[in-house]
């Protein structure tokens, strides 16, 4: 490469970042160095705050700046529902629903058989405590649609229904607008085998 | 760059950068051979449907410098049975990882890509009951060896040849069982019960629709599992990490 070393090295820092390949951490690179001293320090404090401020929710383990987090302090969600999610980007989709007003647990990942990530290497053993005192009257299943999704979700169910609290699972369906021909065969056999009486 | 058409299975995929997935197929054609599927994980791609892990289906692929890429598919068979049970899918999960490990890429196998269809077929037809299930996986993995050529001598001493009933070893290292006399020329010998070795001897070369007929105690169960686990593991020269869930979700 032809950049001055200090910029090689932001390059390469950068191409680390999620989504970011070579050639837009290059446009990145070169609009950062073009920056003022003032825009970088503004840049750079609040990735450190970002960083320093931000901790897991030791009750649902969302990422939160205060512990418990805000929506598990919050006294208007109903603590009767128990949303389980394998991400903190997760919570955050299903919060701009508006739909969804109980707790979450955020299992920071999901059982993947192939990979050899199992049950304890996610934040699963610790929503058993949070289903103890009979407060809790449904768990919603809400990882993903993946292998390693439905991996989780099963075993999830298989874990809580012996306590007999009711487990549900988020129903699959067809994007809203979507045309039938363009919906793959496994969402659509799906979709109907969760058909509702209209 | 040229295109070529493959009947294949999805055994694994993998993310790679934002939206794209890298997707192990075994096909009929071409054996086993790794895909780039681009923005494969974008919820709006018309390939999410076909290369979802446990698909079979049809593709149209492009030959690339490092990795291939997968431009179309159409969707055969699902195999969705197999995302709707945890044994199942920890069955299937197993059996994919044995293919994967113990097959080099752009080898065709026509017995294995058969093999696999009839082993997730199986395990998709099958009431999802830990000793049936169990014993298919078993079979499976004897017939995964013979084809491979890695099948365990189970009928006579490797060694001196004899039959005769006695105490049993198996040898790991050399593939087969051996006579207590014998034992000690493998150093990874380990005592193989009866009713273990008798019930390897009945799944061995068994069709999978007779895997329902042996009932294992659940101490023979487990030793055939690690004794299989142990071999594949030593012939393959890599762990198999599916086996660790399978071994948590039979119970
Ligand atoms: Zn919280
Ligand atoms: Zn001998």
């Amino acid at each position: 490469m032809f950049y001055p070393q200090p910029v090689v090295q932001l390059i390469n820092e950068l191409t680390k970042l999620p989504g970011v390949g070579p050639k837009t951490a290059q446009r990145l690179a070169l609009h950062l160095v073009g920056l003022s001293q003032e825009e970088v320090e503004r840049l750079t404090g609040a990735i450190l705050e970002a960083r320093e401020r931000t901790t897991h929710c030791t009750t649902c383990f969302n990422i939160t700046d205060v512990d418990p987090c805000r929506i598990c302090r919050d006294p208007s969600r109903d603590r009767s529902l128990l949303c389980v999610v394998e991400e903190p980007k997760d919570v955050v989709a299903l919060e701009r629903t508006h739909e969804y007003r109980g707790l979450y647990h955020v299992l920071q990942g999901a059982i993947s058989p192939m990979e050899g990530v199992g049950p304890n290497d996610i934040r699963l053993k610790e929503l058993l405590p949070r289903l103890e005192g009979g407060e809790v009257r449904e768990v919603i299943l809400a990882t993903s649609s993946s292998v390693e999704g439905e991996a989780t979700a099963m075993y999830v169910a298989r874990l809580v229904k012996p306590l007999g609290i009711k487990v549900t699972r988020i129903a699959y369906g067809l994007p809203v607008g979507g045309n039938l021909e363009y919906v793959d065969e496994l969402t659509l056999t799906r979709a109907l085998q969760g058909r509702r009486e209209f | 760059m040229s295109g070529y058409r493959a009947e294949g299975v999805v055994l694994r995929t993998r993310p790679l950068g934002e939206a794209d997935l890298v997707v192990t197929l075994y096909t009929a054609e071409e054996g086993k051979v790794e895909a780039v599927a681009r923005g494969g994980r974008r919820l709006r791609s018309r390939l999410l449907g076909c290369i979802q892990p446990f698909s079979h289906g049809r593709y149209l692929l492009w030959r690339g410098r490092t990795l291939d890429s997968l431009s179309q598919g159409e969707l055969v068979r699902s195999f969705r049975e197999l995302r709707e049970d945890l044994l199942r899918m920890a069955c299937a999960s197993y059996l994919a990882e044995l293919v994967d490990g113990l097959t080099p890429e752009r080898e065709p196998s026509g017995a294995i890509f058969s093999l696999l269809l009839e082993g997730w077929g199986f395990l998709a037809a099958s009431p999802p009951e830990t000793n049936l299930l169990l014993n298919g996986v078993s079979v499976f993995e004897l017939r995964l060896l013979n084809i491979l050529g890695y099948a365990p001598q189970l009928w006579q001493c490797l060694s001196c040849k004899t039959a005769e009933e006695g105490e049993w070893y198996f040898g790991i290292r050399t593939g087969g069982v051996l006579c207590a006399r014998c034992a000690s020329q493998d150093e990874t010998a380990r005592p193989l019960s009866g009713e273990t070795l008798g019930g390897l001897r009945q799944l061995a070369g068994a069709p999978l629709a007779r895997a329902g007929v042996l009932r294992l105690s659940p101490g023979a169960r487990t030793e055939m599992r690690e004794l299989l686990k142990e071999y594949i593991v030593y012939r393959a020269e890599r762990e198999l990490k599916s086996a660790g869930f399978l071994d948590l979700v039979r119970g």
